[in-house]
């Protein structure tokens, strides 16, 4: 009896060891980012900028629309199964926002997932897409966001369940799920699929929502499949041409709805989308909302296993 | 002669319990404003199907869906009173918040008839692009009620 107390003891003060070591050694180097992109001879564009905030959603999680928040200045609860997020403050406010942030430590948030000090970001913030974002672009909207009024606004914590709320944990999470790196073009394809799937694959993140995800948030499809448990718990229909949802829909109806809110039966988009379509898709140009028609109607459902 | 009139009578109890079925059942009050929503999709749906090239383009059909919409944006504060039939009423997909926040939900009624206003007079000009940008703004103001006071759907 006593021999194996010791024993079970001895085991777990190993096991203890390994766990604390593996956390404080390991962990970290587990993950690396790619190389920081340089920003040597790129000039950020601010109409562009402007363009691409919109397109990329960064309004509805950084602006607190329903309580008229300031442009950027943070946003509303996001509920998640792991616990609430809030997107910071991201104007240009030296203590409460990204004041003092250069174009590259704009670039590492975005497409690494890091902060300027070096700490992981959690993939409520999509940069798992905005990674596939080029260069220009990033430059583009770090460009206007300089021209936002800054407001001095602290952020809010987000109130996470444990461990997800370790954010050491994320270099894990990064190295079993992240892929870093910008979009590749595919030169089969005609240069308006590859426009829509730059920017549905990159900054206007429609997978983010439009997929299911495994027990640690990461997404399990990339045909935007839809979910039964998305954002705030709702659940999101899958948009490939294969699926029910946009099944029948012409390139017409998809870049329509897009710009409108209006479907093909006459409902309008409510809910999270009603925002996007509001906030982000009725500004973009014909040209890109038709692009994205073009790769959607292109993406199948997912074959039977 | 019988037998015919069984019939007639059969098939109207097969319709009506299929739009009642279409609406998840509904019945007064949420019947009659789902009917009024599907009657302003079925306008929108006609200006909708010009712009996509499945119809041909008409200026007048723009005009008679204007009128059609703001018929039922005059209609949305009776359609919506604060009773139990209204509020939990079978079928229903309006949220609690059309009567915490009545005066916002009512300003979207009168938002709309005002855009229904200005896509009538554009389409008297016959102007196509410019219709199709009140349209739109139409388009956005229905979503945007439907984002803030309607169930998501399932």
């Amino acid at each position: 009896m006593r021999n194996w107390l010791k024993w079970a003891g001895v085991t777990g003060v190993a096991g203890a060891v390994l766990a604390v070591a593996g956390y404080t050694f390991i962990l970290p180097t587990i993950w690396t980012p790619l190389p920081n992109r340089s920003f040597n001879g790129i000039v950020g564009n601010v109409d562009s900028g402007n363009y691409l905030v919109r397109a990329a959603g960064c309004i509805a999680c950084h602006t607190d629309i329903r309580n008229k928040g300031a442009l950027f200045a943070g946003g509303p609860a996001l509920e998640t199964p792991f616990g609430t997020f809030f997107g910071p403050n991201i104007t240009p406010d030296a203590e409460t926002g990204i004041g003092k942030w250069s174009v590259e430590d704009f670039s590492a948030a975005l497409t690494a997932g890091l902060s300027p000090s070096g700490e992981h970001y959690f993939p409520a913030f999509p940069y798992t897409n905005y990674t596939q974002m080029t260069s220009q672009d990033i430059a583009d909207i770090k460009a206007y966001l300089e021209t936002v009024l800054p407001a001095s606004n602290p952020s809010r914590n987000n109130t996470l369940i444990w461990p997800f709320s370790d954010r050491n944990l994320m270099a894990g999470w990064k190295w079993l799920f992240f892929k870093q790196g910008e979009y590749q073009p595919d030169t089969v394809q005609t240069a308006e699929w590859n426009r829509g799937a730059y920017l549905v694959k990159g900054p206007t993140h429609c997978g983010a929502c439009h997929t299911e995800r495994n027990a640690f948030g990461a997404r399990i499809s990339k045909r935007l499949t839809g979910t039964s448990s998305g954002p705030n718990g709702h659940p999101v229909p899958g948009i490939n041409a294969g699926e029910n949802h946009i099944k029948g829909w012409t390139i017409e109806d998809i870049t329509f709805a897009l710009q409108t809110g209006l479907k093909p039966d006459g409902d309008v988009m409510g809910g999270a989308m009603g925002e996007v379509v509001e906030e982000g898709t009725s500004h973009m140009s014909d040209e890109d909302l038709r692009a994205i028609a073009v790769y959607l109607q292109s993406l199948d459902k997912e074959p039977a296993q | 002669m019988k037998i015919k009139s069984v019939m007639i009578a059969a098939s109207v109890a097969v319709a009506t319990a299929a739009a009642a079925l279409a609406h998840g059942g509904a019945t007064g009050i949420v019947k009659q404003r789902m009917d009024g929503m599907m009657a302003m999709g079925k306008a929108l749906t006609a200006v909708g199907d010009m712009f996509k090239g499945k119809t041909t383009f008409d200026p007048q059909q723009v005009s008679n869906s204007a009128d059609i919409v703001r018929q039922h944006a005059a209609e949305m504060g009776k359609l919506f009173p604060d009773t139990k039939a209204s509020r939990k009423g079978k079928g229903t997909e309006a949220l609690p918040a059309i009567w915490q926040k009545m005066d916002e939900f009512l300003a979207l009624a009168d938002d709309l008839d005002a855009r229904a206003v200005d896509l009538k007079a554009v389409s008297q000009i016959g102007d196509k692009r410019k219709i199709r940008i009140e349209f739109a703004k139409l388009s956005k103001t229905c979503a945007s009620c439907h984002t803030d006071f309607r169930k998501p759907k399932k």
